[in-house]
């Protein structure tokens, strides 16, 4: 049984498996209410819903970082309207301008409003120790960027 | 630039209509600035450009306003089109073959519930009538109390129990049948039949309650088919493979079921005669706006999904925007396509109602003498469809001479 628990755990963390099964039991429930009421419509809402979990499934694909990579969290204060104003994407790619040319694979920037914040970068393990080297001035910069 | 943005705009609204403004530029910007914002998610260029606008340091202003404007202006005519594709006659034919089954589906259920409504409505009525029929006959049987109909007390407790069931439950929307109604009628005739003249009263209240329950399952069974009638209604006996086609089609039978005259023949001269200043000229124009805006809204959003899905699966990072626009998108088409289902009734019904004031007014700039008769009128228009058909026809048209 725990084993069990552990692989639901191990599923769930990976972020693929919850959507893969969260979008097929709504096509199937949504297939099913089509089958006994004999509705077209509930019919193609499953086959959207099937559509949308690919989308899904590729966005995760595309962004899952690289085998080989190392995340190192960089701390700085920002203010609350800094952090808010933060999306995923725009901080990424605002943080990959700022610190090329080390090749940052991907960065999770926060999306709370907290006062105090970190940022994770995945980078290939070999640049990490560099970056971490960098971070005291780096963070600093590239946090600032993500305004 | 507020002020050239503002000469051009008002040397537009001189040529344009207000029906363009509102049925086509509305939703062709409100359109265009959705997409813009979904542009800035994944594209930085899209992001500058949108600081940029609110900044108000954009020297693109006019020509993207101009830009609009001529978008709008090239799909204006082709909401036509587009609303014959909602509504099916431009319909790919394997699209509508396997759209139509459900309609017809759906118009033979709303015929059964229909028929079992009215149905329910005659029992409710054939009850009510049974009722005071056997009560009254109760009233005056002679002599009372019958001999061996039981004690009076047992009796009356008995029926005014089953009276207070009857009314909770059909107040309670429960489903009442026969056997429960006739068990309240059994009850209440023997306690009548118990009792002497003298204490009629109590009875009398007892039974009162009675026909107010029957009264109140009567008006019920009323309202649930006056409903599924008007549901019933906008599914015409020609059934269309979709909602849209089922409600032009049940709006537009209307001039042939009354004068005998296609839609298409009849409401573009209609249209021709109303003056502008007239106020129905006003309120066609607005239902027309209206409809017209909720036909390209819906367009505008199936395309907007159809092209920002895929992008952001191949381009954005998170899929928080995708899912946005995924679920978001057909709660959105769905809300305008009711909106275009509600506003074409409008415009159906302002429709009917022109055609009944201004047929003669067609009549007249047609130089056709004026009809006696609605079947002398109705001879007309079929002649007068008949011969735009380009078929054969029988019957001929007195003309009436126009004005020295």
């Amino acid at each position: 049984m725990t084993s069990f628990m552990h692989a639901i755990a191990a599923m769930v963390a990976d972020g693929f498996t919850p959507t893969i099964a969260a979008g097929v039991a709504m096509a199937l429930i949504l297939w099913a209410i089509a089958y006994f009421r004999g509705n077209v419509p509930g019919g193609l809402a499953a086959v959207y819903c099937l559509l949308l979990t690919a989308g899904c499934v590729v966005i995760f694909y595309r962004n899952e970082p690289l085998a080989g990579t190392a995340s190192i969290e960089l701390q700085a204060t920002i203010s609350r309207q800094q952090v808010r104003d933060m999306s995923g994407q725009r901080c990424a790619t605002l943080m990959q301008g700022k610190i090329t040319p080390l090749p940052v694979r991907r960065v999770v920037c926060p999306p709370g409003a907290a006062a105090e914040s970190t940022a994770t970068l995945d980078v290939p393990s070999d640049q990490a120790g560099a970056l971490l080297a960098a971070s005291q001035t780096l963070s600093i910069t590239a946090l600032a960027a993500c305004q | 630039m507020p002020e050239i943005f503002g000469q051009v705009l008002s040397a537009f609204k001189s040529i344009l209509s207000g029906s363009f403004w509102f049925g086509a530029f509305l939703p062709v910007a409100v359109f265009a600035a959705a997409n813009l914002l979904l542009a800035a998610q994944i594209f930085p260029a899209a992001d500058k450009l949108l600081n940029q606008i609110g900044a108000e340091k954009w020297n693109w202003l006019v020509p993207a306003v101009l830009g609009l404007v001529v978008a709008a202006y090239v799909l204006g005519p082709m909401v036509r089109l587009f609303r014959a594709v909602f509504d099916g006659r431009r319909l790919p034919d394997r699209l509508f073959t396997l759209l139509l089954p459900l309609h017809v589906v759906r118009r033979d259920l709303a015929d059964s519930s229909l028929r079992a409504a009215k149905l329910r409505q005659d029992v409710v009525g054939e009850w009510q009538r049974r009722a005071q029929l056997n009560l009254a006959v109760a009233k005056v049987t002679q002599p009372r109390p019958v001999p061996g109909a039981g004690t009076p007390r047992i009796r009356v407790a008995d029926a005014s129990r089953l009276v207070t069931r009857l009314q909770r439950r059909v107040r309670a929307a429960r489903s009442i049948n026969v056997a429960e109604v006739s068990q309240v009628e059994a009850a209440l005739i023997r306690a009548r039949r118990s009792i002497s003249p003298l204490t009629d009263p109590i009875v009398d209240g007892l039974e009162q309650s009675f026909f107010q329950s029957l009264a109140y399952l009567a008006v019920m069974a009323g309202s649930h088919a006056a409903r599924l009638l008007d549901r019933k209604r906008r599914l015409p006996p020609q059934v269309q493979a979709t909602s849209m086609g089922n409600v032009r089609q049940y709006l537009e039978n209307y001039a042939n079921d009354v004068y005998h005259a296609d839609f298409d023949f009849l409401w573009p001269r209609v249209q021709a005669v109303i003056v502008e200043t007239d106020a129905m000229a006003k309120r066609i124009d607005a239902a027309r706006s209206l409809a017209d805006f909720a036909v390209l809204s819906v367009l505008l959003t199936i395309v907007t999904m159809l092209v920002w899905l895929p992008l952001l699966a191949a381009l954005d990072t998170t899929p928080w925007h995708f899912l946005i626009v995924g679920i978001f998108g057909p709660v959105v088409a769905w809300l305008f396509f009711h909106l275009m289902l509600e506003s074409q009734v409008s415009l159906g019904e302002l429709a009917q109602i022109a055609t009944d004031r201004f047929r003669f007014e067609v009549l007249k700039t047609l130089h056709i003498k004026p009809p006696l008769t609605l079947s002398a009128e109705r001879q007309i228009w079929k002649t007068l469809c008949e011969a735009a058909r380009g078929e054969g026809i029988d019957a001929d048209i007195a003309w009436t001479l126009p004005p020295q």
